[in-house]
This record gives C-alpha cells, structure tokens and sequence, in this order.
C-alpha cells in the first residue's frame, strides 16, 4: 500500500466535492421529475450538453490512451514508456465520464443492456454501445497488472499473462461478427490476430501479451473515434455544412488523435505539478514536436472535406460562423503558430498553454457538431439549461476526483 | 429501395384543409392523448400547439399567404409522421425498437426503448417526440393507426375529416390520385408531390397550394433514404476491422522485433 494520504481539505478539492454534492443532486432531481425538469432539451434538440461534452469531448479527451499506446507498443518507442499508465488511466476515466453522462442523459438507462439482446446493426449507435462496452474491457484489461503489482497478487498475474490475449482476441472478433453479422469475417478477423498472438509469443521478448491487448484497444479505439463521426451522418439537413461532410468520421479519428497527444502533454504538466510526478522534459518535448504536425493533418483534412462539401460557399448563420472560426483559431491557428514559431523547443511554458488550446480547440468542435451545428425550424435554440450544466460538472469533478485517487493510491506514475 | 405496392398511406391535400382540425381530435380521442396546456405564439404558425409532442401525434400548420404585402389568406396543411418507405428512425434506433411494418405504418415497441433519442435527431421531419418529464420516457409518434388498420378500420384521422383532406388508401393509387389533381386543377397546386420521392418516399403523399417547405418542412431532402448515408461507414467495419488488426499486427511484429534486441525488455513491457 502507498502510504499516501489523500488530502481532502484543500480548496481545490472542496471545490470538487461540492461540485459533485451538487451534480449528485440535480441527478437525483432528474431522476424523479424526468428528463425536462434539469435541462432544456426539447422534442427538436433532443441532445444537449450532455451528448455533445461529456460523452463526445469525452471520448475524444480519452484518446490519449490509444495515440500514446500505439505508439509506444506497436512502434516500440521505449522512451515513451513512462506515459502508457497515465494515458490509459485517462482513457479508462474518459469512459466513466462517458457511462455517467449516458446514465444522466438516457430516459431509461436502466435497458442499457438491451444492446447486447437486441441487435440492429443499422444503427450506428449500435456500433457506439458496442465500443463502449468492448473498450473499455480492453482498457480494463490493460490496467489490471497495475493492481496485480499494488495488491502482489502475483496468481492473477500469471492468469492474466494467459487469457488476456485470448480474451482480446475473441472481443475483436465478437465484435466483428456483432456488426456484420457474418460468421466467417469474424473468423478471418480470429485466425488474423491468433496468428500475430503466435507470432509475437514465440518470436518477441515478454511484452507480448501488452502487445497484443494494445492491438485490440486501438482497433476499438479508432472504430470508436470515427463512430461517433458518423452518428451525424444521418443529418445531413440538419448539420450545418460547416461540419457536415461525409468524412465526418475520418475528421473525428483524425481530430481524436491529435487532442490525445495534447492531452498527455496537458496531464502530465498538471499532474508534475499536482502530484510532483510527471514525465521527463525531453518526452515532453518529443510529443510537443509532433503535435504541430498532427494539428497541421487535422485541419488539412478537415479543410479538404469541408471543400469538398461545400466549395467553401460558407452558408450558415452568423452565430454559427463564429462559433467555426473560433474553432478554427483557437484550435487550430493559435496552438500551430505557438508550437512552431514560438520557441516550444524550449519552453515548458509554450507547450502547455499550446496544448491546452488545442483540447479547447476539440472540445469546440464536437460542442459545434453536435449543438451549434444544428439548427431545427420551428423551436427556439437550444441553450443548456443550468442544471445540464452543472451536472456536466459534477460529472467531470467527479472524474478529476477519481484520478486523483487513482494515482495517489496505485504506481500510475512508476513506482516511487 | 424496396417499394412495397401494398404499402398504405395517406394523400394529404392541404387545398381542401379547412383548418377546423377535426383530425387532430379524432387523434387524441383514439389514441387516448391528453390536452396540452398551449401558449399563443406570434411568427409563422399561429397553430395551436406549436409543434408534434408526445401528447400530440398531429396537428394542423397554418400559415398566412401574402400577395403585395397583403394578407391574401390562409391555408392549412397536416403535419404529422411521415411513415418513411426507408425510416431514419428505424435505422437509427439501437435496439431496433422501431418497426417499418409490411402494410406500411412505422410503429415503436416501449419496452426495447432505451431513451437515446438518436430517433429523433436522425428523423427528418422531427417527428418522434419524447415524454420529458417522465421518469420511465416513452418515444410517441403517430402510428398510422396501425391497430385500426389491422382491423380493417381507416385511421382515426382521416376517418373524421368532413372535407376528405386527407384519404386513406394503397400508396401507388394514392400517387395517382394525386398527379391527377394536379394536372387538371393544375393553378390551384404547386407542381409537387411532397413524400414521393422525399427520403426515399414516404408513406404519407403530400399536396398543397403552397411548396411544403412553406410550412417548415425540410428543403433539399435528399431522394434516397436517409439510412444510405450512414450505410457506407457501417459496412466497412469489418473490413477496417480485419485491415486494422493485420497491419498493427505486422508493424508491431517489425518494430518489436527489431528493438527487442535492445535490453529493455523488461517486465510487461511497461514497468519501466
Ligand atoms: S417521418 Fe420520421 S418518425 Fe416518421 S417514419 Fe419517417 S423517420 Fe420515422
Ligand atoms: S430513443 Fe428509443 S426508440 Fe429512439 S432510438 Fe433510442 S432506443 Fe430507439
Ligand atoms: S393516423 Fe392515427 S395516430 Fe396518426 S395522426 Fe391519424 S389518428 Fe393520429
């Protein structure tokens, strides 16, 4: 056990509690008196902040997991090892940011289960549930030797080191066949990874088993990313042009990556400071010369669908403009000037306001596609209520709180 | 696109609406749909309530026409589910709590429903309507009276209506009925049947004096289904899927092997 305490009278974090206090209640409001009593969604906006920050920005904050995961274990970047637990941790609490806004946000959340009995894959909310689910098995999967060490349950970890590659394995396949619903595909996807399982077992040094449970994450991951892109191809007279583009899921993935690693630079920076643990300046750096280019990709993708789609005829409303452009600056032109131009090589400072913007920049987005975008004739617009967003609150207070605890109590950052 | 002749529907032809919104009664009377405490409101509309709800599965639009900025009167036009050859909220739904039936009404089942409400933001026309102040919310909609149909019973609606706006019968006669209407009273339509071709056609046939998008329809809806936007990123799971898995596999496989000569190799591979 670490024998470090947690501290819960300073400011910050009374602030937290009594964020959650108070999420904690309106939920409970919620619950009693429906879905209208703490929010202003209405029959023409049926989704709000819920739908467009916890769960949308949500996912897309816990890339980190996945960029970082890939890249260290599939490229075999051993100097970034020290960043994998933290990234996947945030992944991991990405997702309960995500389940919690769902459980707030469906009228009855208590049939979530419904998904695994009652199929319909025309629906890419089917496609959504089933990441979700499988993801985060993944990521849990993925964590768990981070407990076998904390709690020396060295048996487990033997057990592990047995079936986690095989329980992957079958996830990715499951899921294959869940969405296409053609046994042999899910086949061809088993014989595929079964045989890179082999492969590694008998050809590469033991981390294979992370490897391959790596494999499984990102392809979840980058199926994840895009899917929830593609929720919003079934309005394309609703969504505005701005953001409505077939490749609306190549855009997310793309989008997704890039905030991942400005994430990781954005929590290590906090967490050094919080914790006094954190990555080492020049893995810091490494990241922050990448990220530019990653932001560069984003938006030249992004302006070629949006070319694409519209011819750059931007016709929207003024609002809505804005809204586009303030994206578009703040994540986009500001953060690459600043990365490029502003001497990030050195400073520490730099990398992490740049960063930060660019997470700003992500979260502007999916606010954009998912409620600035839409406009629906006949209803006033949608502006959340303050009860939306003081859940949202709750809920996201309620995810700091947890790592919080999480890196206090268990070796997230190494062992001390 | 699968085009079911047997297919029921209504021809809605908003020339003979009075606006006396009989229909929208004979709804709630069948359907057993409570009152809705309604506010006046200014703008386009002036119907009474303003939109589709959960307690009202149609409603009559009104709208003014002005000539030289003069009122030149009024017309009406029935808003309600439009039962979609090829449903956006049949695709969408999660669960597949919602039913394209084979006689044509789009119908829902509660107990599957999950309260996502991707029904409602994937249907064109707003049609799906939630119960927000609910504790365990249903999604309503206009059935198309499927439980009437099945007894050889017409819809409520159509049945009350004094002035025959709105018929009942095979969507391919209604189609014709239509076409006949506009081109022997061709000055009194806009050339355009609204739901023939909409979202891949609807079941519900659309005629008035004025274009429906008039009256807030959606413009610019697309012929096919709206599903066929979503189809080609559904379909390539698998393939990304399988692609995904042999590439990662191969480069893992390359670089590892290539750096594992290195003496990190420690633990799991991330004990570091
Ligand atoms: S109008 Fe909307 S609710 Fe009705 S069938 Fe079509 S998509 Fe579904
Ligand atoms: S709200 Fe209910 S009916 Fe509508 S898509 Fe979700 S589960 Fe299906
Ligand atoms: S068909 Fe039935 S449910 Fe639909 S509007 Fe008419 S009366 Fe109401």
């Amino acid at each position: 056990m670490n024998n470090k305490k947690i501290d819960f009278s300073g400011r910050g974090m009374k602030l937290l509690l009594a964020l959650i206090g108070l999420g904690g209640l309106l939920i409970v409001v919620r619950f009693i008196f429906g879905l209208g009593s703490v929010s202003n969604l209405s029959d023409g906006y049926p989704w709000g902040l819920w739908i467009g920050v916890d769960v949308l920005t949500g996912v897309a904050l816990a890339a980190g997991g996945f960029t970082i995961a890939a890249a260290v274990h599939v490229l075999g970047l051993k100097k970034y090892h020290s960043v994998i637990r933290p990234a996947i941790l945030t992944a991991l609490l990405g997702y309960i940011f995500v389940a919690l806004g769902i459980i707030v946000d469906l009228g009855r959340g208590w049939n979530i289960w419904h998904i695994i009995v009652f199929w319909n894959r025309d629906s890419v909310m089917f496609e959504v549930a089933w990441c979700v689910l499988l993801y985060s098995t993944v990521l849990a999967l993925e964590f768990a030797p981070v407990f076998f060490e904390e709690f020396k349950l060295t048996a487990w970890e033997e057990k592990w080191d047995k079936y986690a590659p095989w329980i992957s394995i079958l996830l990715v396949s499951w899921f294959v066949f869940v969405m296409s619903g053609i046994p042999w595909y899910a086949g061809i996807t088993f014989i595929i990874l079964a045989a890179c399982w082999f492969l590694f077992r008998n050809k590469l040094p033991r981390g294979s088993t992370v490897i391959l449970l790596i494999m499984a994450g990102i392809i979840f991951s980058v199926q994840h990313q895009s899917s929830l892109g593609s929720i919003f191809l079934i309005v394309p007279t609703k969504l505005s042009t701005l953001w409505y583009t077939p490749y609306l899921p190549v855009n997310f993935l793309i989008s997704a990556i890039t905030v991942g690693l400005a994430m990781v630079i954005f929590e290590s920076t906090i967490s050094s400071r919080v914790f006094g643990v954190g990555l080492e300046d020049d893995v810091v750096k490494g990241l922050a010369r990448v990220l530019p280019w990653a932001v560069l990709a984003t938006a030249v993708v992004r302006a070629a669908t949006l070319f694409q789609a519209t011819g750059f005829k931007l016709d929207a409303s003024g609002g809505q403009l804005a809204s586009f452009f303030l994206e578009i600056i703040v994540g986009t032109v500001i953060p690459f000037i600043m990365l490029m131009f502003m001497g990030a090589g050195k400073s520490a400072k730099i990398i992490f306001y740049a960063s930060a913007m660019v997470v700003i920049g992500v979260v502007i987005n999916r606010i954009n596609v998912s409620i600035v975008g839409i406009k629906i004739d006949g209803y006033p617009v949608y502006v959340p209520h303050i009860g939306e967003i003081l859940i949202t609150l709750g809920i996201i207070s309620t995810g700091l709180l947890a790592f919080y605890i999480v890196c206090i109590k268990l070796p997230v950052f190494g062992k001390r | 696109m699968k085009t079911s002749i047997n297919q029921k529907g209504f021809l809605i032809d908003g020339t003979k609406c009075i606006g006396c919104r009989g229909c929208q009664v004979a709804c709630k009377q069948w359907n057993e749909l409570p009152a809705e405490k309604t506010e006046f409101f200014g703008g386009p509309g002036y119907q009474n309530p303003a939109h589709l709800s959960s307690k009202t599965y149609t409603l009559i639009k009104y709208r003014e026409v002005m000539k030289d900025g003069k009122l030149k009167g009024w017309v009406f036009h029935k808003d309600q589910c439009q039962h979609c050859l090829e449903p956006a909220c049949v695709s969408a739904c999660i669960v597949g709590a919602l039913e394209k039936t084979a006689s044509g009404p789009v119908v829902w089942e509660d107990k599957k429903c999950i309260g996502c409400r991707y029904c409602m933001l994937a249907c064109p026309f707003n049609v799906p309507a939630f119960e927000w102040s609910s504790i365990n919310p249903d999604i309503r909609k206009c059935t198309l009276c499927s439980d009437r149909i099945e007894n050889g019973l017409e819809p409520s609606c159509a049945k009350a209506c004094p002035t025959k706006a709105i018929i009942f019968g095979d969507r391919n006669s209604l189609i014709k009925i239509a076409r006949n209407r506009l081109k022997s009273e061709s000055a009194k339509y806009h050339q355009h049947i609204y739901g023939e071709e909409e979202a891949g056609g609807t079941c519900i046939l659309n005629i008035s004096s004025i274009p429906l998008e008039d009256f807030g329809y959606p413009k610019n809806l697309p012929k096919t289904a709206m599903a066929s936007f979503t189809q080609p990123a559904l379909r390539s799971i698998p393939g990304a899927v399988i692609g995904l898995g042999a590439a990662l596999g191969l480069i893992a496989f390359i670089a590892n092997m290539v750096k594992g000569d290195e003496k990190d190799s420690s633990g799991q591979g991330d004990r570091s």
